[in-house]
Parts: C-alpha cells; sequence; structure tokens
C-alpha cells in the first residue's frame, strides 16, 4: 500500500522510468502500438452476484458456499441489487450511458471451477456502454489524453483452481465463485506501457473512491486482461495478441513492453503475428503462449432464461447519480484550492483510499499544511515501517488531531510528537496525545523562568564557551542548546529556550527552531536534533 | 356415499364349492406349469437370437406364445372356477375387465352400469384380483355373456334391494406379461374361504372379508373399504375425503396403508415409482395427521394426504435422480419450495416418480428406471384385449409418465410433474388422469430440476379437477428465490382486473362462456378417433351452455420448431452443470483429460445426449443468429396469436385492454391434448437406441407428440387436460385440452371442472 506513496514521492526511482525510455525508444524506431484493457473488478458486496451466500477473501476454503454457488440442480440465480447500484455509480464515475434495460447471458465453457458450466454475464446488452476516464498530467502523463470506455458489464466470477498443491490433482476452492464483477473493458486508446500502467491505478482510484470495489490486484480483488498489437508508423493496425494473469501493475507494464519487443522482433525478422493468448514469465521478462485462435472456445452465448430483463427506472439513476461521492480528478482540484496543496501533496493523499476524507477530518480547525506534513511524512510512514495498510490504519482522526494541536501550541516538541504518533501507531487503546503526553511527563518545558535558571547554571560551568559565543562564534550556542536538551530530556521549548539563551548571553541566535509550522526542511530539523 | 352398504350374503352350497376350489388349484398348477415353460422358452429364444438363430428364435417364440394363450384359458378357467365356488348361483354375472387396474375401472364400472341400467346409486363394488390377460377368443364369446350377466345381476340387485348394488367384478391384473403367480392371489383364495386367513397387509382383505358376514361388512366399509373405494373410486377425491373424514369414517392411516397395499401390488408391473418413502416414517406421519384431525386441527385439506413427487423435484428425504444414472444417487440438501408448501399443509411424500431422465422424452421410454407402463389397459367399456400382452405393452407418456401412472392406477392420491411442453398433460391423457399446468411463473420453481427454464412449470396430476384446485391453492405462492416466479403485485393486479368477470361466471353451468376451437390443430397427424372425441367435447361444453366460437391461430405450426429449438438450447445449456465434479455420477477410472467427456458419456442416456447435441449445435456461433434468434421471434408470433383471440387481456402487457363483449373471442381454448392415444412402448424406442428391432422409428419423430401441447408453453399460459373419452378404434383414453389467458387459472378450472362431472 505505502509503496504507492513512496512511489510518488520519488518519480526517479520508479520503474516508469525504465518503462518510459522503451517506450520511447520503439517510438524512435518508427513502431506503433496499440493497447486496450480489459477489466475484471470485483465488486465490493457483503453477499455474492446471484446468491445471499457472504463473499470472502482469505475465509477458510469453501465455507462461504450455498447450493447456487455450487450450482446444485433445482437452483435459480437471484441478482443482488447492491451489485447492481455498485456497477451503475461505477459507470455514472466514468461517464458511461446507463442502458435502462440490460439483460443476463450465459458464456459456455467446461472448468472445474466454473460450477454451472456457464458463467452470467452481460455479452448481447450490457449494463452500461461508452464512457471515458482522462489521464491527465497529474497521473503521471506527459501530455493529457483520454482512454475510452466500451461497455461496463455484471457477471460472475469463477471459483479457484489451484494445481500445484498435490501431485497429479487439482483442488478447487469454490469460496469466490458467483462474487460479483464488474467487467470494463477500454477502446484500444493506449500507447504505451506508461499510460497503460496510469489507467490501471487511476481506475483503481476511481473505483475506490466510488465504493464499488477494493480493487486490489495482489487480492485478486482486480485483474487485468491487455491486448496488444505492433504496427509501422503509418500502417493498418497489427494483429493483437491478449495477456493474462498480469497480477501487478508493475508485470502489466512489463509485460506489455516484453509483448511489444516481441511482436517487433518477430516482424521485423519477416515472421508473422498470430492471434493468441499469451502469459508473462516474470523471471525471463518474457511473455509465453499459453493458447491459439484454433483451440478458442466457442462461447455459445445464449441468454440467461432465469434473470428477467434488469431495467432500471430513470429515477433510481438520477437518485444515483445525485448521491455520488466525491470522485478523484475534483477532489483533487478543490483540494490543492481549498487547503493550498501543493500537486504533490494532493496526489498522495488521494493515493490512498479514506486518506483525502481522513485529511479533511483532521484539517478542521487546523492548518492544511501542518496537517499534511503530519500525515504524508509521519503517519504514513510509521504505519508503512510496520506493514499496516492506510485502511488498517490505528490512528484515528481525533487521535492525530490531538497531537498537531499539542505541537501547534507549543505544548509538546515535534520529536515528542513523533514518540506520541508511535504509541499510538503500538497501542490499541485509542488514547489522545495529551493523556499519553501526561503519562510519560514528556510535556514540553516552556517555563521561561526555570530555562534561565538551566541557562545561567549552564553558563556559568562553561565560561569559556559563553565568551567565545559572545565573541560572535554563535554557532557554539547549539552546544549549550544541546545541553539543555539533553538535560530535560528533549522537552524544552526551543522557542523559549533560544528566547531565554539570547537574553542570557546578550547576543542574537540564529538557531533554527524545532516547530515543524515554520516549514522548514526535514533534513535541517534532523541534524539540529541529533546533535 | 355416506348411507352403509346393504349386506348381501352368499352362502354356496359346501360340497359343490369344494369341488370348484380343487378345480381352480388344479388349473392354477396347470397354468403355473405353462408359466415355466414360457418363461424357459424365452430364455431360449433370447440365446438363439443372441447366438443369430432369427428364425429359430421366432419359432421358439411362436411356440411360446400358444403356451402363453394356454396360460390365459388356464388362468381364465381357474378364476371361474373360484368364482363360481363361492358364487355358485352367479357364475353369470362374473364381469372380466382386463388390464384396468382395479381402483381405475371402479368409477367406470359404477358409471357404465349407472348407465346401462339407469341406476344412480351403485354404492359399492366389490373388487377380486387377479387375472392377467385374456385370449381374443376368450373376449368375443365372453363379453356378450358379461352383458347379459350384467342385466342379471341387475335383476338380481332389484330383487334384493335395488337401491343398493353389489357388484362383483373380477378384474385382471394390470402386471401384464409372465404373472402367472399372482393370477389368483393367495389373498384372494383365502380371504373367500370361511376358515381362510387374510392378510391385513393386502389392500382389499377389507373388500373380501366384506362378503363374509354383515357385521364384518358394515365394519369394514365404513373404514378402509369405503375410504378406498371412496376415494380412489370416487371423482372428487380430496372433497370426499373431507367429507369422510369430518365424520371420521376414513382414517390417514388407511389411507397410506391402501397406497402402500397398491404400491406393494402393483408397483413394479407399472414401474410408476423410483424411490418409495421408508413406510414407518409415512405410517408415524400419517398417524399424527390423524390425530389433528380427530383434533380438529389439520394442517389443510392435504393433512395425511400421500402424494407422489416427479424425480425432477427436489426433496430432503429420497433420493432425487431426475430418471438418470448421472443423479442415480443424488441426495438433494435441500427442498424444493413446492415441497415445503406440501410439508406444511401436512401432505405425504409417499415416493419419488418415474420420469423420462432430465424430463426428455414423451414416451417415458427413456428412464435410467426402466419404462414406466400405462396402467390405463381398457377403454373403460370392459372389452378385452391383446394390448398387455408383453409386445404390446403402452406408454405412460412422458415425461411425467411415473406421476400420472401412479395417479392412475391409486399408488397415491394426487402427484406433481413438470411441464414443459406437454410433460404433465401428454401422460395425463394417455392414463386418463387429470394433467394441469399453470401460467409460468405462478408455482415455484426453485428445486425442480431445470430443463428449459424459460418454459418449465411444475404441474398438478389428479383424478379429478377439483383435487387440482386444492392443490393449485396451497402451491400456487410468490417465491423470492425463484426469480421469475410470478410477483405479488401481479397477482392482486390479476384478481382485480378479472374480478368482473370472475363474477360473472355461473357456478353450475358454462352460460355466458365462450369457447373457441382452433382450426390449425387439426393437424395431419391428428387421429380420427381423436377427432371424433374432440367433437364430442365440443357438443359437451355447448349442453352445458358454452358458446363455441371457431378461431384462428395461425402461427401454431411453427410453435412445435421453435419450441425444439429454445428447449433444447436451454437444456444444453442446462445440464452443463452435470460433470461429475461436485455431485452425480463421477467416471473415477480414467485419464484425467477426458473426466468430463467420459462421466457425461456415462451418465446421459441416449435421449438426453441427442438433445444437448442438438441444443449445442443450435447455440453455435454463427447458428445463433440463424435459428435461435428466429425460434424466440416465433415464439413472440404464438404469444401473440393467443393474446388476439382471448377477450381478457395479458396481464403482462401493458396497455391491454379487457374485450368482454367481443363475440368472436373467447375464455378459453378447447383442443385434443395429443394426437394420438398411448403408443405402444416398442413403438416408442427408436431404432437408434435398439438397433436389433429394425424398426426405423427416428428419435425425432416421438416429437411430434408433443404438437398439441406446446403451443400453451411457449406462451406460458395455463392448460389443462381433462379425460376425454376413449377411442373408437382402441379404446383407450385421451384428455381434450383447456386453455386459457396467461394468469386466468380460475376460469380454466371453473369450465374443466364443469366438463368432467358432466362427463361421468
Amino acid at each position: 500500500m505505502f509503496r504507492c506513496t513512496i512511489f510518488y514521492a520519488s518519480k526517479s526511482a520508479s520503474p516508469n522510468a525504465h518503462i518510459l525510455r522503451r517506450g520511447l525508444q520503439t517510438r524512435a524506431n518508427g513502431w506503433n502500438a496499440i493497447i486496450g484493457l480489459e477489466i475484471h473488478a470485483q465488486i465490493d458486496t457483503r453477499t455474492k452476484l446471484f446468491s445471499d451466500t457472504l463473499t470472502s477473501f482469505n475465509s477458510p476454503v469453501n465455507t462461504n458456499i450455498s447450493v447456487v454457488d455450487a450450482a446444485f440442480p433445482g437452483v435459480q440465480p437471484t441478482l443482488n441489487e447492491k451489485c447492481v447500484e455498485l456497477a451503475v455509480k461505477t459507470a455514472i464515475a466514468l461517464g458511461s450511458t446507463i442502458n435502462k434495460r440490460s439483460t443476463f447471458d450465459r458464456k459456455h465453457y467446461f472448468y472445474p471451477d466454473l460450477p454451472q458450466g456457464y458463467q452470467i454475464t452481460q455479452h448481447f446488452k450490457p449494463i452500461a456502454n461508452g464512457g471515458v476516464l482522462p489521464l491527465l498530467e497529474k497521473d503521471g502523463i506527459s501530455k493529457p489524453m483520454q482512454v475510452r470506455i466500451e461497455q461496463v458489464q455484471l457477471e460472475q466470477d469463477t471459483g479457484k483452481s489451484m494445481h500445484d498443491m498435490r501431485p497429479n490433482m487439482t483442488l478447487l476452492d469454490l469460496n469466490r465463485a458467483g462474487s460479483g464483477l464488474m467487467e470494463i473493458v477500454t477502446k484500444p486508446d493506449m500507447r504505451s506501457a506508461l499510460e497503460a500502467g496510469q489507467f490501471v491505478k487511476k481506475l483503481q482510484a476511481l473505483l475506490r473512491s466510488v465504493g464499488s470495489s477494493n480493487a486490489n490486484m495482489e487480492e485478486g480483488s482486480f485483474r487485468c486482461d491487455v491486448n496488444v498489437s505492433v504496427h509501422k508508423h503509418g500502417e493498418e493496425w497489427g494483429t493483437r495478441c491478449e495477456l493474462k494473469n498480469l497480477n501487478s501493475v508493475r508485470f502489466i507494464s512489463a509485460a506489455i513492453d516484453a509483448e511489444i519487443e516481441r511482436q517487433i522482433e518477430v516482424l521485423q525478422s519477416g515472421g508473422r503475428i498470430d492471434q493468441e493468448t499469451r502469459g508473462y514469465d516474470v523471471e525471463n521478462g518474457k511473455t509465453f503462449r499459453l493458447r491459439g485462435k484454433e483451440t478458442a472456445h466457442d462461447y455459445r452465448y445464449m441468454p440467461e432464461p432465469d434473470l428477467p430483463t434488469l431495467i432500471l427506472t430513470e429515477e433510481y439513476i438520477e437518485t444515483l447519480r445525485n448521491n455520488m461521492p466525491e470522485l478523484p480528478d475534483a477532489k483533487w482540484s478543490r483540494m490543492v484550492k481549498q487547503y493550498s496543496l501543493s500537486d504533490h501533496d494532493a496526489t498522495v493523499l488521494l493515493s490512498e483510499a479514506g486518506a483525502a476524507e481522513y485529511f479533511e477530518t483532521v484539517c478542521k480547525g487546523r492548518p492544511p499544511k501542518l496537517v499534511v506534513n503530519w500525515m504524508t511524512h509521519e503517519l504514513f510512514g510509521q504505519i508503512a515501517s510496520k506493514g499496516v495498510s492506510f485502511s488498517a490504519n490505528p490512528v484515528s482522526a481525533d487521535q492525530l488531531g490531538s497531537i498537531v494541536d499539542l505541537v501547534q501550541s507549543g505544548a509538546i516538541t515535534g520529536m515528542t510528537a513523533k514518540n506520541v504518533l508511535k504509541i499510538m501507531v503500538d497501542e490499541t487503546q485509542p488514547r489522545l496525545a495529551l493523556d499519553i503526553v501526561e503519562e510519560k511527563g514528556w510535556k514540553k518545558v516552556g517555563d521561561e523562568s526555570k530555562l534561565r535558571e538551566m541557562c545561567l547554571a549552564l553558563m556559568n560551568q562553561n565560561p569559556d564557551k559563553v565568551a567565545s559565543i559572545r565573541s560572535g562564534n554563535t554557532k557554539l550556542a547549539t552546544w549549550l542548546i544541546g545541553q539543555i536538551m539533553r538535560d530535560t530530556r528533549g522537552l524544552a521549548d526551543p522557542v523559549a529556550l533560544n528566547k531565554v539563551l539570547e537574553e542570557a548571553l546578550g547576543v542574537k541566535l540564529d538557531v533554527p527552531s524545532n516547530n515543524m509550522s515554520q516549514g522548514k526542511s526535514k533534513k535541517s530539523k534532523k541534524s539540529q536534533l541529533s546533535k | 356415499m355416506g348411507n352403509q352398504p346393504s349386506a348381501i350374503q352368499f352362502q354356496p352350497a359346501i360340497d359343490a364349492r369344494n369341488d370348484k376350489l380343487e378345480d381352480a388349484t388344479h388349473l392354477r398348477y396347470l397354468a403355473t406349469e405353462e408359466s415355466k415353460f414360457i418363461r424357459e422358452s424365452d430364455q431360449e429364444a433370447e440365446t438363439a437370437r443372441l447366438q443369430g438363430h432369427i428364425s429359430a428364435a421366432e419359432e421358439i417364440e411362436k411356440q411360446a406364445d400358444i403356451h402363453r394363450l394356454r396360460m390365459h384359458e388356464h388362468n381364465q378357467a381357474a378364476a371361474k372356477a373360484i368364482f363360481l365356488a363361492n358364487n355358485p348361483s352367479r357364475d353369470s354375472h362374473v364381469l372380466l375387465t382386463h388390464g384396468l387396474s382395479s381402483n381405475e375401472a371402479i368409477p367406470l364400472v359404477r358409471d357404465h352400469l349407472a348407465r346401462l341400467y339407469n341406476i344412480d346409486s351403485i354404492k359399492h363394488i366389490v373388487i377380486l384380483t387377479g387375472l392377467d390377460v385374456i385370449p381374443q377368443d376368450v373376449i368375443e364369446t365372453f363379453w356378450p355373456a358379461a352383458e347379459r350377466a350384467m342385466r342379471d345381476f341387475d335383476v338380481d340387485i332389484q330383487c334384493n334391494k335395488p337401491s343398493d348394488g353389489v357388484i362383483y367384478i373380477r378384474f385382471g391384473d394390470s402386471n401384464g406379461g409372465d404373472s402367472s403367480d399372482n393370477l389368483l392371489s393367495q389373498d384372494f383364495l383365502q380371504s373367500d374361504l370361511p376358515s381362510g386367513r387374510h392378510d391385513d397387509d393386502s389392500p382389499w382383505s377389507g373388500m373380501f372379508t366384506a362378503s363374509k358376514s354383515t357385521e364384518d361388512m358394515m365394519n369394514k366399509w365404513s373404514g378402509v373399504a369405503v375410504g378406498a373405494a371412496a376415494l380412489f373410486g370416487s371423482a372428487a377425491v380430496a372433497a370426499m375425503l373431507n367429507k369422510l373424514r369430518n365424520t371420521h369414517q376414513v382414517d390417514a392411516n388407511d389411507i397410506i396403508k391402501e397406497c402402500l397395499g397398491n404400491i406393494k401390488e402393483r408397483g413394479k408391473a407399472v414401474n410408476a415409482y423410483i424411490s418409495v418413502e421408508d413406510r414407518d416414517y409415512l405410517q408415524q406421519q400419517a398417524s399424527e395427521a390423524q390425530t389433528r384431525w380427530l383434533k380438529g386441527q389439520s394442517k389443510s385439506v392435504l393433512d395425511g394426504v400421500p402424494i407422489a413427487i416427479k424425480d425432477n423435484i427436489c426433496t430432503e428425504r429420497m433420493k432425487t435422480t431426475c430418471g438418470s444414472k448421472m443423479l442415480q444417487d443424488f441426495q438433494s440438501p435441500y427442498d424444493a419450495t413446492v415441497i415445503k408448501l406440501l410439508r406444511k399443509a401436512g401432505a405425504l411424500i409417499i415416493a419419488k416418480a418415474n420420469m423420462d431422465q432430465f424430463g426428455m422424452g414423451s414416451a417415458n421410454v427413456y428412464s435410467h428406471f426402466g419404462h414406466v407402463n400405462n396402467p390405463q389397459n381398457t377403454d373403460g367399456h370392459f372389452h378385452l384385449s391383446m394390448e398387455s400382452l408383453p409386445s404390446h405393452k403402452r406408454s405412460a407418456g412422458g415425461s411425467s409418465g411415473g406421476s400420472a401412472a401412479a395417479v392412475a392406477s391409486d399408488l397415491c392420491f394426487a402427484a406433481l410433474g413438470s411441464d414443459t411442453g406437454g410433460s404433465v398433460r401428454l401422460p395425463a391423457s394417455y392414463c386418463g388422469v387429470v394433467g394441469f399446468k399453470p401460467s409460468y411463473g405462478r408455482i415455484s420453481r426453485r428445486g425442480l430440476v431445470a430443463y428449459a427454464n424459460s418454459l418449465d412449470t411444475i404441474g398438478i396430476l389428479t383424478k379429478d379437477v377439483a383435487d387440482v384446485e386444492l392443490l393449485y391453492g396451497i402451491l400456487s405462492k410468490y417465491d423470492n428465490q425463484d426469480p421469475t416466479s410470478m410477483l405479488p403485485d401481479l397477482r392482486e393486479r390479476i384478481e382485480q382486473e378479472f374480478a368482473q368477470h370472475y363474477d360473472d361466471l355461473d357456478q353450475d353451468s358454462l352460460k355466458g362462456i365462450r369457447i373457441g376451437i382452433p382450426q390449425e390443430y387439426r393437424v395431419q397427424e391428428l387421429n380420427e378417433s381423436i377427432v371424433n372425441i374432440w367433437e364430442a367435447g365440443i357438443r359437451q361444453l355447448k349442453e352445458l351452455g358454452a358458446e363455441i366460437v371457431p378461431i384462428s391461430l395461425p402461427h401454431t405450426q411453427y410453435a412445435l420448431p421453435a419450441y425444439y429449438i429454445l428447449a433444447l438450447a436451454e437444456a444444453s445449456s442446462n445440464l452443463a452443470r452435470f460433470d461429475g465434479m461436485r455431485y452425480g455420477y463421477s467416471d473415477d477410472n480414467q485419464e484425467s483429460d477426458l473426466l468430463y467427456a467420459d462421466t457425461r458419456t456415462e451418465g446421459f442416456g441416449s435421449e438426453v445426449k441427442r438433445r444437448i447435441m442438438m441444443g449445442t449445435f443450435v447455440l453455435s456461433s454463427g447458428l445463433y443468429e440463424e435459428h435461435f434468434l428466429p425460434a424466440q421471434k416465433l415464439r413472440r408470433l404464438v404469444q401473440q396469436d393467443f393474446n388476439d383471440v382471448f377477450s381478457l387481456p395479458n396481464p403482462l402487457l401493458e396497455n391491454a385492454v379487457a374485450d368482454l363483449n367481443n363475440m368472436k373471442k373467447v375464455h378459453a381454448i378447447l383442443t385434443p391434448s395429443a394426437i394420438s392415444t398411448a403408443p405402444s412402448i416398442n413403438s416408442s424406442i427408436p431404432e437408434a437406441d435398439n438397433p436389433k428391432h429394425h424398426s426405423k422409428i427416428k428419435a425425432v419423430d416421438a416429437f411430434v407428440n408433443d404438437v398439441m401441447t406446446v403451443p400453451a408453453s411457449l406462451a406460458g399460459i395455463p392448460a389443462i387436460t381433462v379425460p376425454g373419452g376413449v377411442s373408437r378404434v382402441d379404446g383407450w383414453p385421451v384428455g381434450l385440452q383447456l386453455l386459457s389467458q396467461y394468469g386466468d387459472e380460475r376460469t380454466l378450472l371453473h369450465i374443466a371442472n364443469q366438463f368432467q362431472k358432466s362427463s361421468s
């Protein structure tokens, strides 16, 4: 999860740089690539698409199955309205045309993890057609572009086959069988692995913000098949190959590049591209043939006779349209404007599901810049180092707010605040910052008379250093500050201390403050604190 | 029926009686010997055939047939002797019927005699079981004698007590085949001997002992005997049952005993059942039902009533095989919605009925559990025929053949079947019972193993329309687990929209009802004798006050091809789930890559495989547009045909308005239910499945049998078949079919009820 943040934060380290280079390279050779995507996103509902069985991820195998999911004789599918709602919302978010009448169809093939012997899908009349997802500069694209959507359809997921757990046996887990999927098909509008990769990320964020899918590739709730073809600039489009079983954005991009390279090589050496389905070998960085056109299925599509036409009224669609959550692009623009955030900060906040809402909650009555720093630098960093995703973030908005408040009021130092946050991340019990600070006795020493006392005592013990400072070596004052910080276990208020020390020494010091609200660079802060 | 029977006692001279009984014993011995010889001959013939000596085999078979006739003669004589022993003065009163199961014959005999002799109150019939096959010459010589006998009998009755007739009838056993062993059952011999004991388990023991003494008779007949005779023999079974129960004249314990007895006696021969419920369980359930009745707390009119279920309707108890090898051991983890409703109403699920595999077939010759034999072995006029020789066995019809045969042979009171293109109506017609298919969506399909979802309905088979109404009332409920179930507000709307029309229905006649006769149903394949019955039915409706209107349903000719394209396409898809992975038959001794192919090759029967292939074909890429889509269009045209002729609007259509006063529009349509009477089983087996017989019969030949029934299935409208009479040619029953507008079951059942009442 957090990798994403790092990724945005440090673009130069991104694998995309490498992809970008390759993409440019191919274009330079006069070759163009055409890329279209077919995405299967698991709909985030409590129950499955056509049964009231719970959906599951990581449940014990074969525990969430009903007679409907296992296709027992005599059962019928009953449509889960929540799935329809989320698909319609997704389609609205993509700007698609919602079909007021859509139908369900059966797609036939035999496979042990497909209990019915067919998948219920929407082949003839999907729930939505058309739509577009724009890719902007902030999404990491050099030139803004639009990826058009062909259609959005509802369909059933299959179970899982495990071929490698027992020799000569295939094990079946039907927990997933019958879960709702949205199939989102794009037009062949992408021209590089970078564009495809950024589209996938943007779509994931969109689905999460709509709440229609967790869109997690590692967990399999977001799967992507890629169609790739190449052609010489100015010539007709080439034959496409389909890449399947790609389970991360990185592999999608890498597989596309490998496939583009392969196709160009084949064509340049006088060969021909056959329409086929290919997989990606991560080890070798090469695609390989899964099956050809001759073994392609005849799916024998047929209307699903058990499910009547799905009729959506204008009223229903409008109600959903009027209750849409704010979508990422709109939110991004608003946040940049409303909170005066940098483009980068806004992007980081929007890259994690729920982070923007969290930010806005904490922001109420607090300075946005301070909050965004505490969130993106400290909170994200601490939970990431513990391997916790933001969705499982143990620190409530109230808790983080209480830290910011103490920092802002000068009651604690930035160093203390980090320690308080660490305790919050580690603790199961949600305590506010003040509680923790009081228990630990971490309240900042801001009492000037006490600090003056300490300063004078220290100066008396080190007359030579005092003399040196007074003679212009003001840098040595940091030593004194360090001593007092040590004696107060870092709890001395740096601003007050600075002031007291200046008064006691009668010298104007140029020591940076430790308060983050002053917006100084992290590096300098660190170096100061570490002394 | 409420009256107590009069007592009639016979006191044959003891000596003469013993002589006759000795004769009978000897004759029976001879018959047994013949039977042994026949069995051996059959085996020899079979062996010869297998070795390729066809002519030799035929010679042996010819010889065997001679002995078969001889066996029948002996049996015939033995039966006669027995009867004479018991009724020395009444030998001419023996009435022989053949093939009809006893229970079916009761109302027929009663009605026949009542009409013949103008007696309207023949109340009790005593039945003697046993005889199998009567040779043709015996029939010819015997029938006039039997007729005379009846006349004599009538006189006797009149002499004794004119209003309370008792008729002794010797019935044939419907087993057919080589069944000399039960020709003269022990029950029969012993029960009629003064010193004889009788087996309490014998269903008819009550009957036999009834003749022993007045007291016995009174006791028995007020219980089981009246129950059985009244319930099985009478028309309005459930209504009668309630009446009897409310006066404590019949007992749920006896009813179940009766059914179980019948199953024991003739279950195997009819082969109507695949599984029968545990006897102890049934008896306990019956006893609980009886307790409720006595307390006046019965769950419904069906409390304690035994009902059979077609074996493609899922039950938690008993297997659900769909008549197939694929599901031969399949135990459903859940009860179908209709089963839940029946159990809630207190009904006893007595057995699972035989059927064509997965509902595919119209003659019930495609069951993994053997053919269903039509128990209706005569035309109701009691002339005897060769029909029940093994080679002449008739089909019970399909695919709900077991359900229809079970009702016809009193193995239950009512049965559920499933009707996709006529699978309830066709067997009901062949077996001479009532078969009802409601509007699509009226009765929940949850738990009905799908054949063609867009056409499948659960149907009801009974002897009487009034009983259909009772069951329909219990089963017609909205079910949220069936996405095609008719929604509650549509049910409500139909009642409201049709309310005025329903108020106008006359309870005792068909005044104001217009019934359409569609010219397109006079197809080439329609047997002339069936046309006669159709015409008689039209006259009967007219007499009831209905107005007959010639109508046209112009797209009827396309219904059959459209049906077979749509149904088989859906079937090929529905049956994809039977892969042996999660349940059902699985071929275990296989190289893994052929697991599916082998499982499905072995698990499905020939007809199922043919239909899957045809369905797969029409769904193939490219052919879908050529076959499937046009068939869907035709289906809409067939629906439109019906909407054009019905005066009530189709409630599924927006903007449809009632056209009640248009004299050219009709409330219902009358057609035959089938193009012929029950075909013989042999002629129903295609050559592909039995290459030894060069019958030239193709599997698709049977499709034409559905021509009368598929239009209603395509249109989703309700339909019912009611016994219409018997064919003049072969004496076998055939049904007449009534159709009405979608959702208008009430008018349909009203007309059917009036029609049936006026037939009897």
